[in-house]
């Protein structure tokens, strides 16, 4: 595989509000346990909104971890693509902290520079009450993720260290 | 039938700002703003040190980050009576004034330009027509035939795969979106242009400051960025001349693109002219600091009482009395326990949560008053207050852009349509025009002071036995924002933030006087109560920011207006 392609992990949520903060403590259990090569960058993006796109734009291949809103069982993990996602019909945002990852994805790809791949591995919460940590259902969850990111890292050639 | 129209973004994560408006044959007669998230940051800073309260303040936001950080460092500074070095002075100084700039251009950009912009009409443009709509407003080189054709191109791809992307939350077709396509057209091609721009502004900010949001090199007493010449890992002539460079590119676009294209949407939407003014009480605080005392400003501030330009009184000082005897905060209509009006240094923070009571409480916002009365800050406030004194910037750029309103418009557009809805929008874009040119000012008052060897930028503070109270100012992107502080024995006793969303998105107060948002929506037009585009116009204008949040994907969409007839 080609490892020149520059490679993104982009882990968001707000860790305040419980499982909310999913992707990021995804992020800091890689940064924990993994060395990657120097074309892959791992980013904790937490709530920075429009602040991400120039790490987005920057990317040849992006991966992002998330939670995500399905009526499904907590800790259930779902993949999507960015072409399976639909950023909303009407959502009146009321403040610039409402630009959403979805839109930004979008507008990137307005722009013609966004990722030619973007893959999202994401879970449905169980507890979004405002405390730091995840819940009891989510906790092995993170694992499964890491392991599904891992794997899909495989396939475009990146095997990385135990740190 | 009256109808009342609920707009509150549910995102199933708190903190927003919800607004509740009653129409009634396509006007809406009655309005309510509601901060739903109680921000508790005052109670956290209760027995800290003073010195790390910048440091938490700026954690109220993502978006307004600098700001508190600013606003804490002068309040410390005013209770301790502590001068800073001038060199101190014209980092801050541009740190705010960098720091708007992003600010200003984001918010219009990506947050208020598809109010007005219908994005699917930009598809039906022509291109010719639209370039030379485009040279009738500025030079700007993005406005060639190859770039907006190449954008439309990109616009139809995305139409065609039927993902509007962010576009989506668009209200194309609405009755109230009549700019011609190729304004449309002209305004996406720039809408996608501002993410350059923006992040331009963002770079300069964290050369300066270490790391945006939440800059790093603030302290008590002056800034951490250390100056010398002659070190790489310092403040540093190449340093300098990388954040000058990229705030003229910054600048080129706020004078060549964004300023231009609000004085074009002021004129193509003349008629909303007459719409959204509201609370024509106005408050604005000196800012741009020309001395280590805070005694003389390149931006001035003061107030102005029902939109009377004569009326207008001066702050002069990080010490005037007339701004810190006259404030209060009421919590009569507000989930806090009690019905009290206290002035910030007497507040305390008690919640008390009641469900949304029309006629009762239903905020977590505050509603602080200046001698009783509402004030709506903001740039508009800024630019009012600057224009009413005389200020020879702000006349410059007000009349300049009031006079190219009107060619446009075909009419004689005055300083009055200031007091609207479009208003607010046009002098948001002056006061970026204006921090752009003070930008540069100021970077050349930071290199001759440094000339002369003068490499200061730090005066000790030292903390007395008992107690002292202190507040400060800052004139931020969204408005007047100050922070009172009582300190005891050399640890914080009370601290409280009266920030600009809680004086114009602030409930009424107890004598049921409404607050900014609130007036400014009553008498606003609305086509279609199902598809509230006019209420956002509104809201917009005024650059709401009321609390931290992302979104959790959603492969769906979310409905997040409700309507119901009463």
């Amino acid at each position: 595989m080609d490892n020149t392609q520059s490679i993104g992990i982009l882990g968001v949520g707000n860790l305040l509000l419980a499982d909310e903060g999913f992707g990021v403590h995804a992020i800091n259990r890689l940064q924990e346990r993994y060395i990657f090569p120097k074309n892959v960058e791992i980013l904790d993006g937490g709530t920075a909104g429009i602040m991400l796109s120039p790490f987005i734009e920057s990317k040849d291949i992006l991966f992002v971890i998330d939670v995500v809103n399905m009526e499904a069982p907590a800790g259930t993990v779902y993949e999507f693509s960015s072409q399976d996602l639909n950023s909303g019909t009407i959502q009146p945002r009321m403040s610039p902290h409402q630009v959403g990852l979805l839109e930004i994805l979008d507008l990137c790809q307005l722009r013609g520079k966004a990722p030619s791949r973007v893959e999202l591995i994401a879970t449905v919460p169980a507890d979004l009450s405002t405390r730091i940590g995840l819940s009891p259902a989510l906790l092995p969850v993170l694992d499964k993720v890491i392991e599904r990111l891992l794997q899909r890292l495989q396939t475009f050639g990146i095997m990385p260290k135990c740190s | 039938m009256a109808q009342r129209i609920v707009i509150d973004p549910i995102t199933r994560i708190e903190g927003h700002l919800r607004i509740d408006a009653e129409v009634e044959n396509g006007t809406i007669s009655k309005a309510w703003s509601s901060g739903q998230m109680w921000r508790g940051i005052e109670v956290i800073l209760q027995g800290r040190d003073p010195r790390d309260a910048w440091l938490f303040t700026q954690r109220i936001c993502g978006v307004c980050t600098t700001v508190h950080a600013l606003t804490s460092v002068r309040t410390v500074e005013n209770a301790l009576n502590l001068e800073i070095p001038i060199n101190a002075q014209y980092i801050r100084n541009l740190i705010m004034s960098i720091h708007a700039l992003h600010d200003h251009i984001v918010h219009f950009y990506v947050l208020s330009a598809l109010d007005w912009v219908d994005v699917v009409s930009a598809l039906s443009a022509d291109i010719k027509k639209t370039v030379q709509l485009s040279e009738t407003l500025s030079n700007w080189p993005g406005n060639s035939f190859n770039r907006f054709k190449a954008v439309q191109e990109k616009v139809q791809a995305i139409v065609d795969s039927g993902q509007l992307g962010p576009f989506a939350n668009g209200y194309w077709g609405h009755p109230a979106m009549t700019l011609p396509p190729e304004a449309n057209l002209m305004a996406v091609s720039h809408y996608l242009e501002a993410l350059d721009y923006q992040r331009k502004a963002d770079k300069a900010l964290a050369i300066l400051s270490g790391k945006n949001p939440h800059i790093q090199n603030l302290s008590v007493g002056g800034v951490t960025a250390a100056i010398n010449p002659d070190n790489e890992t310092t403040l540093n002539m190449e340093r300098l001349y990388w954040i000058k460079q990229l705030v003229e590119e910054v600048r080129g676009f706020v004078k060549q693109v964004y300023l231009p294209d609000v004085i074009a949407i002021g004129a193509l939407y003349k008629d909303w002219l007459a719409y959204g003014a509201g609370v024509t009480n106005y408050l604005a605080v000196p800012d741009m600091v020309l001395d280590t005392k805070g005694t003389s400003f390149d931006l001035p501030g003061g107030t102005i009482i029902d939109g009377d330009l004569t009326s207008v009184k001066p702050f002069t000082s990080f010490n005037d009395p007339y701004f810190k005897e006259n404030i209060v905060e009421s919590i009569a209509r507000s989930w806090y326990k009690g019905d009290w009006a206290k002035h910030p240094f007497e507040e305390e923070t008690v919640p008390d949560y009641t469900d949304f009571e029309d006629d009762g409480k239903y905020s977590w916002i505050k509603a602080p008053r200046f001698q009783e009365l509402p004030m709506q800050v903001g740039p508009l406030a800024q630019v009012m207050v600057g224009y009413a004194q005389g200020h020879s910037l702000t006349q410059q750029y007000v009349n300049d852009a009031l006079s190219r309103v009107s060619s446009l418009a075909g009419t004689k557009v005055g300083a009055g349509a200031l007091h609207s809805t479009p208003g607010r929008h046009l002098a948001r874009a002056i006061r970026a025009a204006m921090l752009a040119d003070l930008a540069l000012d100021h970077w050349d008052k930071l290199v001759d002071n440094i000339g002369t060897g003068d490499l200061e930028i730090f005066n000790k503070p030292t903390f007395p036995k008992g107690e002292i109270m202190g507040f400060g100012f800052h004139e931020a992107p969204r408005g007047a924002l100050s922070h009172w502080i009582v300190i005891n024995d050399g640890k914080i006793k009370n601290y409280q933030c009266v920030v600009p969303s809680t004086w114009n998105a602030g409930p009424r107060d107890g004598k049921g006087t409404p607050g900014p948002y609130e007036a400014s929506l009553v008498g606003n037009p609305m086509a279609d109560a199902q598809l509230p585009l006019e209420v956002l116009r509104t809201v917009h204008s005024f650059d709401p920011c009321i609390a931290c949040a992302v979104h959790m994907l959603d492969p769906h969409g979310r409905e997040l207006t409700k309507v119901k007839a009463l």
